[in-house]
């Protein structure tokens, strides 16, 4: 019972990470059709941001979050000002964003190298103990960021569906042209959307190094993770991409109390190959007839 | 003042290395229904998209109100008025009726014009009032062709540039759109139709262009086109 209840924990705690580590990479994806390769750089932008908010600074924990969501909106300000505005018009973006936000990934994680150091620092935006049942412990960290992924969830949400900004990235996404002939400044909205993607982001990455550590590379393990979760729930399907993520981490974290810890990864990425020979447009995804 | 709402001067574009308008000369005064026909695949709607800003200018003038506009991206030219309704309508596909109408609207700031705006395309095309929620992508070909005029007239523009409103709809349902244009023409707005024929345009157009090879190859009124069957029958088939 006791084993039961701890992994029910561990999937929790796993699944949040992998949850909020999927957010923004789902939103650019679903909505502007950009996979951004560089979003392991705004995770690591929030994580410094909290650290040195709070270890160099010695600010109150309260102040992290607003922080990381200033160092997410810059990040994202300055990709769309020097990248996407010059590219998000070409015919061939999609495939030339995946090369650049490639270039930014390496770039930004050499910029954190050289400025923070290569060492793995602890992320002192982190709450320390759990909810004792039975045997097994419920980290407060895991709920807070569970709590966290869902508010993250709501504000996308009401952002796209309830706000003017929202339905403008949305109808951009769905008819760029169309867009044009309304009034859209489209340019605007490319700029928009990844300001809020690189805002959400940020906040990501100081809760996903508040379970492991701050180092350059932390946001390339999350963006790969994220990467497999939004293409096995379906391209764009946001609430999908969140549940996929509690769902494989569970799996993962099963596999490991079963088998061992280093089998948890490659069995969930085995499982990931199969759930996409079956559906190969995503598990929640629908299949899409393109008119040539 | 300059009386002419659209000029262009010696225009030229197209697509990558394809030039397809040639060197063309246009005035359309205010208030005014000016069609320009000619077979398919022409140049007709390059040249629209040219002056709504979609493709660029490669060379020549376009002024709108005697403001120079070639150089201005698509979406400021809206601010300005110019609406274009283009061909195969390029609606949301994902967006209820509503939500698409009221996007032509974006621009505007004033919630309760825009509800004005809504209620007189609800007028205009009661179709679509009926089927608000319903989502776009499922609608008819002649429904998107409304909800595409629809969402142009939410835009407010003072010069409307229509391609092909009568594309592949029934007879009855040309009637209805081409009543629409009629009664906005009265409220004062300036239209550029293009039409592969001449027959819808008659009763509606004050001056026509016949377009071949992406130049104008004539221009009078509808009357003078109707009785010259010599053109008709080697530009138009008829």
């Amino acid at each position: 019972m006791d084993i039961f209840l701890q992994v029910i924990f561990s999937s929790l705690t796993v699944g949040s990470i992998y949850a909020v580590g999927t957010i923004a990479l789902s939103l650019l994806l679903g909505t502007l059709s950009m996979l951004n390769l560089a979003h392991g750089t705004f995770i690591a932008a929030g994580g410094y941001s909290a650290y040195w908010t709070m270890k160099v600074m010695g600010a109150h924990w309260i102040f992290a979050l607003p922080i990381s969501v200033v160092a997410g909106v810059i990040s994202g300000y300055l990709m769309y000002h020097l990248v996407v505005r010059w590219l998000y018009d070409r015919p061939d973006f999609e495939i030339d964003i995946i090369i650049v936000t490639v270039a930014i990934a390496a770039l930004g994680e050499n910029i954190f190298l050289n400025v923070a150091g290569p060492e793995a620092r602890r992320q002192p935006f982190h709450i320390d103990g759990g909810f004792h049942i039975a045997d097994a412990v419920l980290p407060y960290q895991t709920i807070l960021t569970v709590a966290i992924a869902l508010v993250l969830l709501i504000i996308v949400a009401l952002i796209l569906g309830k706000t003017k900004t929202g339905m403008v990235i949305r109808a951009v996404s769905q008819q760029r042209d169309a867009s044009k002939l309304v009034g859209i400044n489209v340019s605007k909205s490319y700029g928009q959307a990844i300001i809020i993607a690189g805002a959400i982001a940020a906040v990501s990455g100081v809760l996903v190094t508040g379970m492991a550590q701050v180092f350059p590379g932390v946001g390339s393990s999350v963006t790969l993770k994220a990467l497999v979760i939004v293409i096995i729930a379906g391209i764009g399907n946001l609430p999908a991409s969140v549940l996929m993520a509690f769902l494989l981490g569970a799996f993962e974290v099963t596999v490991q109390y079963i088998f061992g810890a280093r089998y948890g990864f490659p069995a969930m990425l085995g499982l990931v190959i199969i759930g996409l020979i079956w559906r190969p447009y995503g598990i929640f995804g629908k299949e899409t007839i393109t008119r040539v | 003042m300059d009386k002419n709402s659209l000029r262009l001067v010696n225009v030229s574009s197209g697509y990558d290395l394809q030039k397809v308008i040639h060197g063309i000369s246009l005035n359309i005064e205010e208030g005014s229904v000016v069609g320009i026909i000619g077979p398919n695949g022409h140049g007709k709607s390059t040249l629209v998209k040219t002056v709504s800003g979609l493709i660029s200018t490669w060379s020549g003038q376009v002024f709108f109100e005697g403001l120079p506009i070639e150089k201005m991206p698509a979406h400021e030219r809206v601010t300005l008025g110019v609406v274009h309704v283009p061909q195969g309508d390029l609606i949301f596909p994902k967006m209820t009726i509503e939500e698409n109408l009221r996007l032509g609207a974006v621009l505007a700031e004033n919630s309760e014009e825009v509800e004005r705006r809504l209620d007189k395309v609800f007028d205009l095309f009661p179709v679509l009032l009926n089927r608000r929620v319903q989502v776009a992508r499922t609608l008819s070909g002649g429904e998107r062709r409304m909800l595409g005029i629809g969402r142009g007239l939410m835009s407010n523009g003072k010069l409307m540039l229509i391609d092909e409103p009568s594309l592949g709809l029934a007879p009855k349902l040309i009637d209805q759109i081409y009543d629409s244009l009629s009664e906005m023409k009265e409220s004062g707005i300036t239209f550029l139709i293009v039409e592969e024929n001449i027959t819808r345009l008659q009763n509606i157009a004050d001056w026509i262009y016949l377009m071949d090879n992406g130049e104008f190859v004539w221009s009078g009124n509808p009357d003078e086109l109707q009785s010259n069957s010599e053109l008709l029958s080697t530009y138009l088939g008829v």
